[in-house]
């Protein structure tokens, strides 16, 4: 048992060894007056209220992608997608007959989150997914982390007693990133693991030693692109895309990093639309706040627009490094597009553009014609993209999500042939 | 004149390993084997101590012959006279 | 180029920069219009830049491209001038015509000549002659042995090859001390090679003696050397002290394999000046607007020098920050900078990847 977990959620349980903290929770959970799924819905909704009113003061969260988190908590969003997966929600709360049987589904138990480095909000998807079916859960940030994560639970606590009751089911938890001993214990006891985070991270949670039985979703490192057609895009479309590629400074896995132009009816019409896709990040990059750029990714910003001038391209940038648009007849494979760092590509066939569609692909923003979308998208899913949204919800985090089902690998199902009286 | 000529092609044909006849008025840096950037440099010591001129770097980076090492240090040793 | 009878680092910084905006100037159209990559990078740094050129408001090309790209301004190399190979795995290429090569020659030997003196001495090389080499190509440490080359008045190889790795040649070292006698002599090693020699000279307890105005140089990089945990005042007494020579003789020299021909030594005051045919320009991150004296920031060098690749102007990856102008204790004029090392990579953030295919 190692020593070095630091408690920091609850209060109340700061200080206590790590294997009494989650009976503790397993416990609550279980017991006769828990929530049942309608009163976690509302909990989670009352969060997403919380987050929202302009009273709270949001203090470090403010910017961290709070709106995002908000929108996603809100019961309608949220039974969108359970609806995806499971056809009668009342299954999540009792035996439901579907077919000649009946079904229930009902949490795994404890799931474990390993949060990414620096997007400590990403876990929060993950645990509001794991709450909504039952599940406890632990949310571990490394030593080095700001703890973004405790006062959201403080402000669902406050925010109802459904919101106490779910936040007292979550184990806010510290350790280091070396501590073999740590990552140990918290893996032999998830009965989901949750891993979020770039290659080596994920690959050495994924090899941490764990029950056989147990679960683990992997949302690891992935590659994201945008394919328009200039003719089926408004400015305010533009101005989505724009943001897409502008929030997380384009440094999650679904900000775009090439964006894919349709281009038949010309140059003139091809450059309009370079026109007003510049004119619209230019606004969007000054609108949202970027982190400081340290040295290193400075000097990347620079290299990487020589590179597209010395192998042919052109550049549409403000003066300083705030936003890049390199234009580009096809991608370039050396260019980082980080930070606000755009290659554009025209295209005349969707054939130019399968090539290019890597293997840890995950989404592709897509705002084309009816007939396009329908013909681009059958082969790209193909290919191995999980999601096409319009512009603007590039970033929204919904389930599945890398491919994955996220509520039915979060839960447990019980089949049941029902008793027919004689 | 012809002497400055001729002496300097015999200290730089025993320098660089080479036959006196390989070697022209023309003849310059990286044109024979071991006159390179280090080898010129020795030259210029070398010439020192045969010649009694100190062969200044300004004038030494100009050398592109041994028509120009001869010319410089006619000029050297016409100014110490 | 040169200014007649200007020492490096006496010119007062109004004429300093009215000579360098006529030089960079010059160069800017000279490369703009012999090497069509510069002149790319050239058009779209203008299409944002209308002020009138000095060293701050003035392109600058980013290292890398130079390991990436062949930029030359001349079809009439005669030798091209290559980095050490470096985690990358591939390394710089920076091409050096004859006007050039003769430029960088005379720049180093008057920069050197400032701290050591102009009076030709013995060198003592801790490298292979091989080094030095042939006429195709020259290596970064090649070039750098080179710089001291004119302030020499002989030249004594001392380290040679074995089983791949450079050991003493103590034959040779005895034979150079012998020819050198009591005189003070000049010795430049690579800084992580001329502490290896030395740790082999302690080890096998050769007996060293040194005339005390005897100067050793070094340059290169430290990474090895931290790695041992071993400082800047650890190594000085560690060459200084077995030749009985104050760590005072010992002088680090930074020099970028994309600006050969400019070493900057460190003063007594442990900065780095700049000579008036040269300067600095520390960029600030996130906007690379340039940085006020005291800020830290990536270090920018140019030099009027080069005229076969547009290498006169170039952004690096390394840091540095301005401590004084015109004001150091040692009485060079001018600017005077701190190098802090390279820039520490990035720390991956966010879940994004690199695309495989």
């Amino acid at each position: 048992m190692s020593r070095d977990i630091e408690i920091a959620f609850p209060k109340g349980l700061r200080g206590q060894p790590f294997a009494e903290a989650v009976a503790r929770l397993r416990v609550a959970a279980d017991a006769p007056d828990a929530l049942s799924y309608r009163g976690r819905l509302q909990a989670l909704n009352d969060l997403s209220d919380r987050l929202l009113a302009p009273d709270v003061p949001m203090g470090s969260l403010s910017g961290a992608g709070v709106p995002f988190l908000a929108a996603f908590l809100r019961s309608s969003n949220l039974e969108h997608m359970v609806a995806r997966e499971v056809a009668l929600p009342e299954s999540l709360e009792r035996f439901t007959a579907v077919g000649r049987k009946s079904l229930r589904i009902l949490p795994k138990g404890l799931a474990c989150h390993w949060v990414a480095g620096n997007v400590p909000l990403l876990g929060m998807f993950s645990w509001a997914l794991s709450a909504l079916v039952g599940n406890v859960n632990v949310i571990r940030l490394s030593s080095r982390q700001e703890d973004l994560v405790t006062p959201l639970l403080q402000l669902l606590e406050s925010a109802s007693p459904e919101g106490r009751r779910l936040a007292s089911e979550t184990l806010v938890v510290f350790f280091d990133r070396d501590d073999a001993a740590a990552h140990g214990v918290m893996s032999e006891a998830a009965d989901v693991r949750i891993a979020w985070g770039g290659k080596e991270a994920i690959e050495a949670i994924a090899a941490l030693p764990t029950r056989w039985e147990s679960e683990t979703i992997v949302l690891g490192p992935r590659v994201s692109l945008a394919v328009v057609d200039p003719a089926h895009i408004s400015d305010r479309t533009i101005t989505r895309l724009a943001t897409d590629i502008a929030y997380f400074d384009q440094l999650a896995c679904s900000s775009p990093h090439y964006l894919f132009v349709k281009n038949d009816s010309g140059a003139a019409s091809f450059d309009a639309f370079v026109d007003r896709f510049a004119a619209a990040f230019d606004a969007q990059a000054r609108a949202i706040p970027r982190h400081p750029l340290d040295l290193s990714e400075t000097y990347q910003i620079h290299l990487d627009r020589s590179r597209v001038l010395l192998d042919g391209g052109t550049l549409r940038r403000d003066d300083e490094t705030k936003w890049t648009v390199a234009l580009l007849e096809s991608p370039s494979r050396t260019l980082t597009c980080a930070n606000r760092f755009l290659e554009v590509v025209p295209f005349a066939s969707f054939e130019e553009i399968y090539p290019h569609i890597p293997l840890n692909v995950q989404t592709i923003v897509t705002s084309l014609g009816t007939e396009d979308t329908e013909t681009f998208t059958d082969r790209a899913a193909r290919l191995g993209v999980c999601r096409f949204p319009s512009p603007g919800e590039g970033n929204h985090f919904e389930s599945p999500w890398d491919g994955l089902p996220m509520i039915s690998r979060l839960t447990r199902w019980a089949l049941r042939t029902d008793a027919r009286s004689q | 004149m012809d002497d400055t000529n001729s002496k300097l092609k015999q200290l730089i044909a025993n320098l660089f390993r080479c036959e006196v006849s390989d070697l022209t008025d023309s003849t310059g840096p990286g044109d024979i084997p071991g006159w390179d950037s280090l080898g010129h440099v020795t030259l210029m010591v070398e010439v020192q101590k045969q010649f009694g001129s100190h062969v200044p770097v300004e004038d030494a980076i100009e050398v592109e012959s041994i028509a120009d090492l001869a010319a410089i240090l006619r000029r050297l040793q016409g100014a110490s006279v | 180029m040169f200014l007649p009878g200007a020492s490096p680092f006496s010119v007062e910084p109004d004429r300093k920069a009215e000579y360098l905006a006529g030089q960079l100037a010059m160069l800017l159209e000279h490369h703009r219009t012999r090497c069509p990559g510069y002149a790319r990078l050239v058009e779209d740094w203008q299409r944002e830049n209308a002020r009138p050129l000095s060293s701050e408001n003035y392109p600058f090309v980013p290292v890398t491209v130079f390991k990436e790209y062949d930029l030359r301004s001349t079809s009439d190399a005669v030798m091209d001038v290559k980095s050490s190979a470096t985690t990358s795995g591939t390394s710089a290429r920076i091409a050096v015509d004859k006007a050039t090569g003769k430029r960088q020659n005379l720049s180093a030997t008057k920069v050197l000549a400032d701290f050591i003196g102009e009076k030709q001495r013995p060198y003592l090389v801790f490298d292979l002659e091989r080094t030095v080499r042939g006429s195709e190509s020259m290596s970064a440490r090649g070039a750098a042995i080179l710089a001291l080359a004119h302030l020499a008045s002989s030249f004594h190889f001392v380290m040679r090859e074995q089983d791949g790795e450079l050991v003493v040649d103590q034959q040779a070292l005895t034979d150079a001390l012998t020819s050198i006698g009591g005189e003070p002599f000049i010795a430049y090693g690579f800084t992580y090679l001329l502490y290896q020699a030395h740790e082999q000279l302690l080890d096998s307890s050769f007996a060293l003696n040194a005339h005390r105005d005897s100067v050793f140089l070094h340059s290169g990089g430290w990474k090895k050397l931290i790695a041992l945990a071993v400082d800047k005042g650890a190594f000085n007494s560690a060459i200084a002290r077995p030749w009985g020579l104050a760590p005072a003789n010992v002088i680090d020299f930074y020099g970028a394999v994309e600006q050969v021909g400019i070493p900057y030594p460190d003063c007594a005051q442990g900065l780095k000046h700049v000579p008036y045919w040269a300067d600095v320009v520390i960029r600030r991150s996130d906007s690379l607007e340039p940085a006020p004296a005291g800020e830290t920031g990536l270090l920018q060098l140019m030099n009027c020098l080069p005229l076969s690749a547009p290498n006169h102007s170039v952004l690096t990856e390394d840091m540095g920050r301005i401590v004084v102008e015109d004001g150091c204790p040692c009485g060079r004029r001018g600017k005077a900078f701190e190098f802090m090392g390279r820039a520490p990579r990035s720390e991956v953030r966010g879940c994004s990847d690199v695309p495989r295919h």
